[in-house]
């Protein structure tokens, strides 16, 4: 049994007669290793499991740098909550983030309460991130520095305090909403110009007739030079527009732009053609999510052939073809991932043999609605013969398939 | 044009990386076995990569083992982390542009690293993780340390001491403190 004893793996020079542990037991890591081994516990296992030994005790809580409210914490009553925040700021001294924004318990009157508290407590507490709400206001005037993220429905919720008329959020990192509006257009001004070191935007629908929003909006995003993740949708009634030229205001202004989702919904086919276009000029973009909800018979990706920095391309098209693999193929020799959405269209040996032949390809994923004629052998046969893909998922109405190397 | 010379790097790079791994390397493990692997896998151990740069040409690299002394690094350690680095040498770098490091954090295993990290020798497990770590293989540290985590997650106390063969040195009373301390985590109304 002599082999199967060890001395302690930590580097804990003042210990002068190292303990003999058993091999298979955990109490043979040095606090450090202890530490970084139970650094992947969530939050409510931390807390449950903090009497299994000293050593888990002392270990176990110096990894909890991120706190998310509605994980951890959702149907706790009010007590409940101050009592955990209590023991967070406690034990927990090197938190640097928390997230609010998903926060369904009726608690928010004690945020700025608990922010006090966990600021006091937690002196690497830099960024929080926060949904609108009542007692927005309240937070900025208090803890305005920290909140560096802020997820709401409309612009008015959150850029300016209501009674006073006040503009509150500055310097933000990320700011994501829900729609966008013509009438916004004087706080979007107004945003932007407090905002310049924003990172990540998004916005989820833009509604209304383009041809009034669009080109006041391209010139306020294309003053967010710090840019680095963009992700807009837009929702198109009615008459004609011409993306192009905004797009590229946009592409040719925020030269720090490495991630794109763009989603255009629309019923009249002329559009994308044009939209896709644009997407030449944004010449640093790596990452690629495209949503084409358009009713055509032929989507055009000729486009792809400008954006050969593509590591991570997502497409949801309505139809799709062969082609589109092979411009794929023939263009994104970078390609790591590659996700397709929603093929409506049957898949087969012809369109994996595109896949194939990407040098750089990882992971390949695709929800479709019929698998069509493919079997596994197709799909382990996919795996063998390009040469650095390694895991394939499909997803089949709602059925998840591996097939891994 | 700087863009485009970016990207003649990115590709040479990689053929570079592709060429290397074909120059095997002997690794020595603290039980005196010697096993052959791809420079360019071994050098996802920092410890590996920093002793391959000091030692220079490939010729002296390819004929001397590269002994890691540490008692982690079994035979049997050495065995699967080889078998580790020369699944994942190929993996696209860190792209600094994301935070990829900090979303793979949050991210499940993938199905291979589940396959390859279940072994049922505890003792095994235990000298991968510390070898790892000794080897400075983040990756598989990270590896490790997920699966130990996903087998303990929802257990309790006692049995996360029986499953990891935790010595309990809490006495009964202090136990009960820090039980009460913790109580507003089963309370659900």
């Amino acid at each position: 049994m002599a082999q199967q004893m060890t001395t302690d793996d930590g580097n804990e020079d003042h210990i002068q007669h190292p303990k003999i542990y058993a091999k298979d037991s955990m109490d043979r890591f040095g606090d450090d290793m202890y530490g970084l081994i139970l650094s992947y516990l969530s939050l409510e296992d931390r807390f449950r499991l903090e009497c299994v030994s000293k050593q888990f005790q002392r270990t176990v809580f110096g990894s909890v740098v991120f706190i998310d409210i509605n994980n951890q914490f959702n149907n706790k009553s009010e007590t409940c909550f101050k009592a955990m925040i209590e023991m967070l700021a406690k034990k927990c001294p090197n938190i640097q983030t928390i997230d609010f924004r998903e926060m369904f318990i009726e608690c928010e009157e004690h945020i700025p309460e608990v922010l006090r508290l966990l600021r006091d407590n937690c002196l690497n507490l830099r960024e929080v991130y926060c949904s609108s709400w009542e007692y927005t206001t309240q937070l900025y005037q208090q803890f305005g520095p920290l909140v560096t993220r802020i997820d709401c429905d409309a612009l008015s919720d959150t850029v300016v305090d209501t009674t006073s008329g006040q503009l509150l959020a500055n310097n933000l990192k990320t700011f994501e909403f829900y729609c966008y509006y013509i009438e916004d257009r004087q706080l979007f001004t107004a945003f932007v110009a407090h905002n310049q070191c924003l990172k990540s935007l998004g916005i989820k629908y833009i509604y209304d007739d383009l041809n009034d929003t669009l080109p006041e909006l391209a010139v306020q995003l294309s003053r967010l030079t710090q840019l680095r993740r963009l992700s807009l949708g837009f929702r198109i009634k009615g008459s004609q527009h011409s993306f192009n030229d905004y797009l590229r205001t946009i592409g040719v202004n925020c030269k720090q732009l490495k991630r794109l989702s763009f989603s255009l919904h629309s019923k009249k086919s002329e559009y994308n053609l044009k939209t896709l276009d644009s997407l030449a000029y944004f010449r640093r973009l790596k990452r690629l999510d495209l949503t084409l909800y358009v009713t055509v018979d032929e989507i055009s990706l000729d486009v792809l052939r400008e954006c050969r920095r593509l590591t991570h391309l997502d497409i949801y098209l309505t139809k799709m073809n062969a082609n589109v693999f092979k411009i794929i193929r023939e263009n994104c020799p970078q390609l790591q991932y590659l996700c397709i959405q929603n093929m409506n269209s049957i898949i087969d040996t012809e369109y994996l043999d595109q896949i194939s032949r990407l040098p750089a390809l990882q992971m390949f994923v695709i929800h479709c609605k019929r698998s069509g004629s493919l079997r596994d052998n197709d799909f382990w046969d996919l795996l063998s013969r390009s040469p650095k893909l390694k895991t394939i998922e499909i997803h089949v109405k709602n059925v998840k398939k591996f097939y891994s190397k | 044009m700087a863009d485009n010379a970016d990207h003649i790097d990115g590709d040479d790079n990689e053929d570079v990386r592709a060429q290397q791994n074909l120059i095997k390397i002997k690794l020595k493990s603290s039980e005196g076995g010697i096993y052959e692997c791809g420079l360019t896998a071994a050098k996802m151990s920092d410890l590996v990569k920093n002793m391959v740069e000091s030692l220079g040409t490939d010729a002296v690299v390819t004929t001397e083992p590269i002994i890691l002394g540490n008692e982690a690094v079994t035979d049997a350690a050495l065995k699967k982390i080889i078998e580790w680095v020369e699944f994942h040498w190929d993996d696209p770098p860190v792209d600094h542009d994301f935070e990829d490091e900090k979303d793979r954090r949050n991210e499940e295993l993938s199905h291979w690293d589940k396959q390859f990290i279940d072994v049922d020798d505890q003792a095994l497990l235990f000298d991968v993780i510390a070898a790892a770590n000794y080897m400075d293989i983040k990756g598989l540290v990270e590896v490790g340390a997920k699966h130990i985590c996903s087998k303990i997650r929802g257990k309790s106390c006692q049995e996360v001491r029986e499953m990891l063969k935790i010595t309990n040195d809490f006495t009964a009373e202090e136990e009960d403190a820090i039980h009460k301390e913790n109580a507003w985590i089963y309370a659900k109304d």
